[in-house]
């Protein structure tokens, strides 16, 4: 049997990411794809995308600028994790470079122990270039400092959405517009037969991808997949998005901090900046909130609900839930929208032609089930870090352990600075290592290269490095000089 | 300097393990004033069965710094391109794991895709034709794979056929002569820590305590320490790998050609291995003991010999399997005391790496950490568990049925993850990257051919994917010829070691 139809229900930067995923690599004579747009919105209202979108946008043949020119996206460099207790920017690219084979984490730890103030950060160009507010693309030259830059977007979905849409439909994808009003399943097997529209149609499929956001229409209401929930993940239920003018010293940089009610994410695009406060409704009443959002200079403030909560299954049968309709996850440091990106890789790599498709959908949800188990660990450690800044968290940890997983990547890092191994790469080992330290975890003993190491020479080398590394970053333009550059030259 | 810092480490047992840990450890820890003690027995025989490798035992001689023609030429070693599989899957069916790639990906796509639409559509070329290895490997020819990655020639790597007892003697030398201390002696008791059970010191034969802080067990099947003192627990294999003996016997080389690649052919109840060296050839007879008497598997053996046998058969016994931790309070398994798997896929020594390589990388302090020690376990594990699968797997997938011994493994089941491997690649030919070797062409190879090609490369015409393919082939053709004779090379770059260590010293 050949796949010759896919229909693509619910829109957004979800279903026009998978649309033009599935169109690029599926021959466009012998399959047709469409997508069922009713124009809801994606969940959030931001994205903060790390440098693996310039993959998946390669993968799409959509160029960097049609993205920047015609939405209110920035650049981005990293994530600022900052509040009261600590102070540390998780970017991607290089930190520092060997010392005559030394790995330089040893090193910067033996530094830490000889009483350097420094952070791990400035040895960074990518944060050192971010806090100064300044960017600019790596250069292709592996000798040049700037080559190691990775840089990241700032993404207003619904603008984004409209491009991806635009694209999708130049790669032959057909867009319905109109609304779900049934879905039909086959009493057979309990695959979907087809789905009814309100505008009166009625289409069938080989296979359909459930992108209606937490509504799960297809997956979940229709064809009756269970949703489990983590409790830590419920301690947050609620979340108020806002904007406000973006300020004079904006970095290139999402900000993350937790407050005594959640926390609160400040994403800077070109002309604004949007802040998303996630909370929980049973400790804070939308007007608090509302009073604090406005003490930020939030305004346009919109609250809805936030449900974490992910499927037993991902892919069953002949639909596939992509986004929040599959799994609903807290935006910390891996934006939703980017494991949208993986699935529909994922995806297509394993769709291929043949009468039963069982294998590859065991081996799609297993994938993805290893996927959401990293993410999910990362944001339990993270929450675990927060602990003292949040009565909730605070809490769920004083009854709750953390699971065996987190506490053993706790336990390895706290011990030897080692991580464990992990298949899945949402997240690079450096960036766990930026992660733990910025939370003050070092660990407790040094490679034993590094402790017969000459003290001084190494500091030497780390001053050497940090002021390199300044001066480089110093010769970056501004950000805010970089974005106008490239929209004069349009 | 970190008071915890481990001072002294003793290897108990030589052979290839101990002593490619000992040249390791000494080689990372010289600057770090690291005693190393290796205690071991001239009374006490070695395996070293393990001549064939695979090309990760190149990255471990470049670590020691170990120039490859005299590594060459000091273990008596030959050049190796792959491994040839005989009446694995069917009697009468041949193809080659090679040590490189099939064509290249297109589209995103695979390669084998693109090969199986073409077969579906005709073709009569099977995959061997698409991996410059395989195709070299079949001809005799071997050269040092380019540099230069737009060259065909670079599409391919290499490994060894070698004299595991010449390589440990070599690596002895090395160690000894950067410091480790080599003692002879036979362990006769093992002195603990009353409150810990961490081990103290060992008592040899003569008397003499050897004290350490960190222990490494190199003492074979035995596992003197792993096992006979810290009594880990053994996980049995051998309802998947139901072999359990060998004969090793070393016979003349074939005057015809010298093969780069490790020959492994089945038999009623087992396989043969056929590694060439310089000197002489080496076979052995792994087979399933319950299926065949120790008379028929040596006269199967001897029968199948290129030329006259050069010493008396020996035997060994052995059972598929591991410890569940190679690693416990301060001792360290490394090679059969860990685990053993039969060499089919020349992974002896590569596991062998693999302990030394996860010990540098999880390297202790005296605080001997649990998570530490637990992810080493855990690590070590899940490679041990990939190379069995995997292993496991040339056994499921064959049609034969002469014999009860394939019956059996025919019928058998095999571990869940290995069947769900199988049926996705059954069902459409995805590969997990994560997994060993050139997956898909031991697959194929051993019969198990995807029912469906990737529809996505329905976006190439046939006449288009066939003129690709053709290409490729030619293009592998035309290197191929041009390459020199693996025998030639080697005798030439032996003769030119030789030459060179003449006028060093003139």
């Amino acid at each position: 049997m050949t796949i010759k139809n896919i229909v693509i229900v619910g829109g957004g930067a979800t279903g026009w990411s998978v649309a033009c995923l599935l169109a690029k690599n599926l021959p466009r004579e012998l399959v047709k794809i469409s997508v069922v747009d009713d124009w809801r919105k994606d969940h959030g209202q931001v994205e903060f995308a790390r440098s693996s979108i310039h993959r998946f946008h390669e993968l799409i043949g959509l160029h960097e600028k049609q993205c920047m020119l015609n939405t209110d996206a920035s650049f981005s460099l990293g994530l600022l994790c900052q509040d009261a207790h600590k102070n540390y920017m998780l970017v991607e690219g290089a930190y520092g470079a060997p010392l005559e084979g030394i790995d330089f984490q040893s090193v910067y730890y033996k530094s830490v122990l000889l009483g350097s103030p420094h952070s791990l950060e400035d040895y960074s160009l990518n944060a050192v270039a971010a806090s100064l507010g300044r960017f600019g693309h790596p250069v292709a030259d592996p000798k040049s400092i700037y080559s190691s830059i990775q840089y990241g977007l700032h993404l207003e979905l619904d603008a984004y959405s409209k491009v991806l849409s635009a694209h999708a439909l130049a790669l032959g994808v057909e867009l319905i517009a109109s609304d779900l009003s049934r879905v039909n399943l086959s009493i057979k097997d309990v695959a979907i037969e087809s789905i009814d529209l309100m505008n009166g149609m009625q289409l069938s499929a080989d296979l359909f991808i459930d992108c209606t956001g937490e509504r799960s229409i297809l997956l979940g209401d229709a064809m009756g997949v269970a949703s489990m929930a983590d409790p830590l993940d419920k301690k947050f239920d609620s979340v108020a998005v806002g904007y406000r003018p973006l300020s004079m010293d904006a970095k290139p940089v999402t900000q993350l901090m937790t407050t005594e009610n959640g926390y609160l994410k400040i994403t800077p695009l070109k002309h604004q900046e949007c802040v998303s406060y996630t909370y929980s409704s049973r400790f804070s009443s939308d007007d608090f909130i509302k009073q604090e959002m406005v003490a930020l200079n939030v305004t346009n403030v919109v609250f809805s609900p936030l449900d974490c909560k992910k499927k037993t299954q991902y892919w069953v049968r002949n639909c596939v839930a992509m986004g929040y309709a599959g799994a609903s996850v807290h935006d910390l440091f891996v934006s939703p929208m980017s494991l949208v990106r993986s699935a529909a890789v994922r995806l297509v790599d394993l769709l291929t032609d043949f009468d039963d498709l069982t294998f590859s959908i065991d081996e799609y949800n297993r994938l993805t089930h290893v996927e959401l188990e990293q993410l999910r660990e990362l944001a339990e450690l993270y929450f675990y870090f927060e602990r003292s800044s949040n009565a909730a968290l605070g809490d769920h940890f004083n009854s709750n352990a953390l699971s065996a997983g987190a506490q053993h990547r706790l336990d390895l890092f706290a011990c030897s600075g080692r991580h464990p191994h992990q298949s899945a790469h949402l997240f690079n080992t450096i960036e766990w290592v930026v992660f733990f330290v910025g939370n003050q975890i070092f660990p407790q003993t040094c490679n034993l290269d590094v402790d017969s190491y000459d003290s001084k020479k190494l500091i030497q080398y780390l001053e050497s490095l940090k002021t390199a590394l300044y001066k480089a970053a110093e010769k970056m333009p501004l950000h805010k000089d970089y974005i106008a550059h490239l929209a004069f030259n349009k | 300097m970190n008071p915890n810092t481990i001072k002294k480490i003793v290897i108990v047992g030589g052979g290839t393990a101990g002593w490619m840990t000992a040249a390791a450890l000494i080689k990372k820890f010289s600057a770090s004033n690291i005693q190393i003690v290796l205690v071991e027995s001239e009374t006490i025989g070695t395996v070293g069965v393990g001549e064939s490798t695979i090309p990760h035992i190149r990255h471990f001689n470049q670590f020691l710094g170990i120039d490859e023609n005299v590594f060459v030429s000091e273990t008596k070693a030959t050049f190796k391109l792959g491994i040839a599989f005989k009446n694995w899957g069917t009697l009468g069916s041949d193809y080659i794991h090679p040590f490189g790639p099939l064509g290249h990906d297109i589209s995103g796509v695979e390669f084998h895709h693109y090969w199986l639409r073409m077969q579906r559509e005709g073709s009569p070329y099977s995959l061997d034709h698409y991996s410059l290895a395989a195709m070299a490997a079949r001809a005799g020819k071997f050269q040092h794979p380019s540099s230069d990655r737009e060259n065909l020639l670079s599409t391919y790597s290499y490994a060894f056929h070698f004299d595991a007892a010449l390589y440990a003697k070599y690596l002895r030398n090395y160690s000894e002569t950067k410091g480790v201390v080599r003692q002879e002696g036979i362990v006769v008791e093992t002195k603990l820590d009353s409150i810990t059970g961490f081990i103290q010191s060992i008592v040899l034969d003569s008397g003499l305590v050897v004290d350490g802080d960190l222990f490494i067990d190199c003492t074979g099947f035995k596992g003197l320490l792993i096992d006979k003192v810290l009594h880990a627990e053994f996980e049995d294999w051998s309802q998947w790998l139901a072999c359990d003996k060998a004969i090793a016997v070393p016979c003349e080389s074939s005057a015809k050609m010298l093969t780069p690649y490790t020959q492994a052919t089945a038999h009623s109840a087992g396989w043969q291995w056929r590694i060439p060296l310089q000197h002489r050839t080496g076979n052995g007879h792994v087979y399933a003991s319950d299926y065949m008497s120790e008379d028929e598997a040596t006269a199967i053996l001897l029968n199948n010999l290129d030329g006259a046998a050069l010493a008396e058969p020996r035997s060994f016994s052995f059972k598929a399997g591991q410890r569940k931790q190679n690693w416990i309070k301060n001792c360290v398994a490394i090679g059969l005391a860990g685990g053993f798997l039969e060499p089919l896929e020349s992974t002896s020594i590569y596991l062998i790496q693999v302990g030394i390589q996860k010990l540098i990388e999880f390297f202790p302090d005296k605080s001997f950490f649990s998570a530490n020690t637990a992810e080493f376990n855990c690590q070590v594990d899940a490679e041990y568990v990939r190379i069995r699968d995997f292993i496991i797997m040339h056994y499921k997938e064959t049609r034969r049925e002469d014999s009860e011994f394939w019956l059996r493994c025919k019928n058998m089941n095999v571990p869940v993850a290995l069947q769900q491997r199988q049926d996705l690649f059954n069902q459409c030919g995805g590969v997990d990257r994560e997994q060993y070797g050139v997956y898909e062409s031991v697959c194929i190879g051993q019969g198990l051919v995807p029912k469906h090609y990737d529809f996505k490369i329905n976006q190439h015409s046939s006449e288009n994917i066939a003129k690709y393919l053709q290409k490729i082939r030619v293009d592998i053709n035309a290197a191929v010829t041009q390459m020199p004779t693996a025998k030639q090379y080697i005798e030439k770059m032996i003769a030119a070691s030789a030459l060179a260590v003449q006028e060093g010293q003139r």
